[in-house]
């Protein structure tokens, strides 16, 4: 708790004096580690291949930015509807999920991807296809949004929030649900998961990030068009997971600023990026599948194995 | 007083009758030995139980109640538990974490409460992990609580399996081959483990298993299947001498 605001201070000291480019970076950031986290409770834990996380951000961004234009809601509760929404989204296309798997329910929410991609595009009259949709500037109570800075502490706070939950949800019945049904269905059941249900959670749950961080990139961006949640966009969540470490908490943090400073950093070779990106993934999945977050843990793990075991104790026991 | 009847229980896949009218009871707090050559029918009957598989035909009572008029995922909550042939632990889980997985249909709590950490969320959990870890130490694995399951070695996964079974509280604990692979020396403590298991936990035990001498030293009574049909039931003594069974295993005419 101390440590939550020791780091908030300093944040509040540090984040004035950043450029605004900076603080833009670090919000999308934001936004990709919670899309990752979402792609990470169905498929890090609950092990079931989704490729539909990219129709999720879009289905969150435009339902929040309509609720904003088109009813008039204030950002927070346009956000909350467009989390609900998706999480239900996640029910209905959580339902192959329950008769398919491995290549097969690959290829069904790939599918589920791309026909919400072609109702963004074509459903004109709601989401003015091809043209896309402007976000206004949104104000919270009298706290306007008018800049990359004050977006900045309400995605930290969102962030922050649904990082709790996940951790939460990962470290309790259900998460233990979720990776048992990964790791043995029919063990799963004969102790009481019923695995229809955890699978349709854990789509649901994804969802539900998707819609958030949708919503919050729609504030962020400012403008938002079909082909910013395209399979590619699934695909790049999906490196991020593998990057940063599918299956463990802080991995989608790590993917998320991997894949979204990378492309900052070589910007010379603007037109290499998804060939660096692939030539990284590739790498990762045979040199250290288990991602930057599971290479951390084992350097912890192997230095408290050094430690005398008095010593060890008293780390472990560490809150 | 019988806890378990299986009444002419028939299971077919496709034109194979893989069990074929079998029937018995189950007194409660005995050890019943299921046994017959490859392909008998044995695992099936546990899966039928377990609601992995629904019969073609017969009746299933447990504790006077009809078993099959429940799902799979709820068989654990009326008490029975089961280990696998294949043994199935969660692989990328802690070994405490298997555990406490074969508590889950005890939970209370619901999503909301594990994602807010609501009151009485942790109580159920600290409880649950207490229980677990007294689970593991009884069968001498609490050193490798924060191991990952895959990292176990193949005798000490048969035990976390039987761990994993007994955290469900189970009045009724099928065994899948629980001594396959183990030397003369670990079956003979597995044999006395079971029997201390059955004191403590007061559970009855139905056991397939393909090691004759724990079979006869540890069951009570013993069931022989041969081709999916029952050819025998008695007690050890009966059926070692018993002219089908000697028969069906030593395939004498």
């Amino acid at each position: 708790m101390a440590a939550a605001v020791v780091s908030l201070g300093v944040l509040a000291l540090i984040i004035p004096t950043l450029a605004d480019y900076t603080i833009y970076i670090l919000n999308i950031i934001m936004i990709y580690s919670i899309l990752a986290m979402g792609l990470n409770l169905v498929m890090g834990y609950a092990g079931q291949i989704s490729l539909v996380n990219g129709a999720f951000f879009g289905i969150g961004a435009y339902a929040s930015t309509l609720c904003v234009t088109a009813v008039g809601f204030s950002i927070v509760p346009s956000m909350l509807i467009a989390g609900i929404f998706t999480a239900m989204c996640g029910v209905v296309i959580g339902f192959p999920a329950l008769r398919l798997s491995g290549h097969y329910l690959a290829m069904a929410t790939l599918a589920a991807n791309q026909a919400i991609q072609l109702v963004l595009t074509h459903w004109h009259s709601v989401t003015q296809g091809m043209h896309g949709l402007n976000h206004p500037t949104v104000s919270i109570y009298r706290w306007e949004l008018t800049s990359n800075h004050r977006t900045f502490w309400l995605i930290l706070a969102v962030t922050s929030a649904l990082f709790v939950i996940s951790h939460n949800i990962v470290n309790s019945h259900v998460g233990r649900g979720f990776t048992a049904v990964r790791d043995s269905e029919i063990a799963a059941e004969v102790f009481g998961i019923r695995r229809s249900m955890y699978k349709t959670l854990a789509f649901s749950l994804s969802g539900m990030y998707g819609g958030v961080a949708g919503s919050l990139y729609a504030v962020v961006v400012g403008y938002i068009h079909p082909s910013s949640f395209g399979l590619l966009e699934a695909v790049n969540h999906l490196a991020m997971l593998v990057l940063g470490g599918m299956g463990t908490l802080t991995g989608p943090i790590f993917g998320a600023v991997i894949l979204i400073v990378l492309p900052e950093l070589i910007t010379g070779l603007a037109g290499f990026r998804a060939l660096v990106t692939g030539v990284l993934i590739l790498l990762f999945i045979i040199f250290v599948p288990q991602g930057v977050a599971g290479v951390l843990r084992q350097l912890v793990e192997t230095r408290l194995a050094r430690m005398p075991p008095s010593e060890r104790k008293a780390e472990e026991e560490r809150p | 007083m019988t806890i378990l009847e299986l009444d002419s229980i028939s299971v077919a896949f496709g034109g194979l009758q893989a069990v074929d009218g079998v029937s018995f009871k189950m007194a409660k707090g005995e050890i019943v030995g299921l046994i017959g050559p490859n392909g008998a029918g044995k695992t099936t009957i546990l899966n039928v139980i377990t609601r992995v598989y629904a019969p073609s035909n017969g009746r299933i009572t447990y504790q006077g109640e009809d078993l099959l008029r429940y799902r799979p995922d709820q068989i654990a909550a009326l008490g029975i538990s089961r280990t696998f042939q294949n043994i199935e632990v969660f692989s990328g889980m802690a070994v405490v974490d298997n555990v406490l997985v074969g508590a889950h249909s005890s939970r209370r709590a619901g999503l909301a409460s594990a994602a807010l950490r609501l009151p009485g969320f942790g109580v159920e959990e600290a409880e649950q992990r207490r229980a677990a870890l007294s689970r593991l130490d009884r069968l001498g694995l609490s050193a490798l609580a924060t191991a990952k399951a895959r990292d176990l070695s193949y005798g000490q996964q048969r035990l976390l399996d039987l761990a994993r079974a007994l955290s469900a509280r189970p009045k009724l604990l099928l065994l899948d081959e629980p001594a396959s692979g183990f030397s003369t020396r670990e079956v003979e403590n597995l044999r006395e483990l079971l029997l201390g298991v059955r004191e403590e936990f007061e559970v009855t035990i139905l056991v397939v298993e393909h090691v004759m001498p724990m079979v006869m030293a540890l069951s009570d009574r013993i069931v022989v299947l041969n081709y999916g049909r029952r050819i025998a039931d008695g007690t050890p003594r009966e059926i070692r001498s018993n002219a089908e069974v000697i028969q069906a295993y030593l395939g004498a005419d």
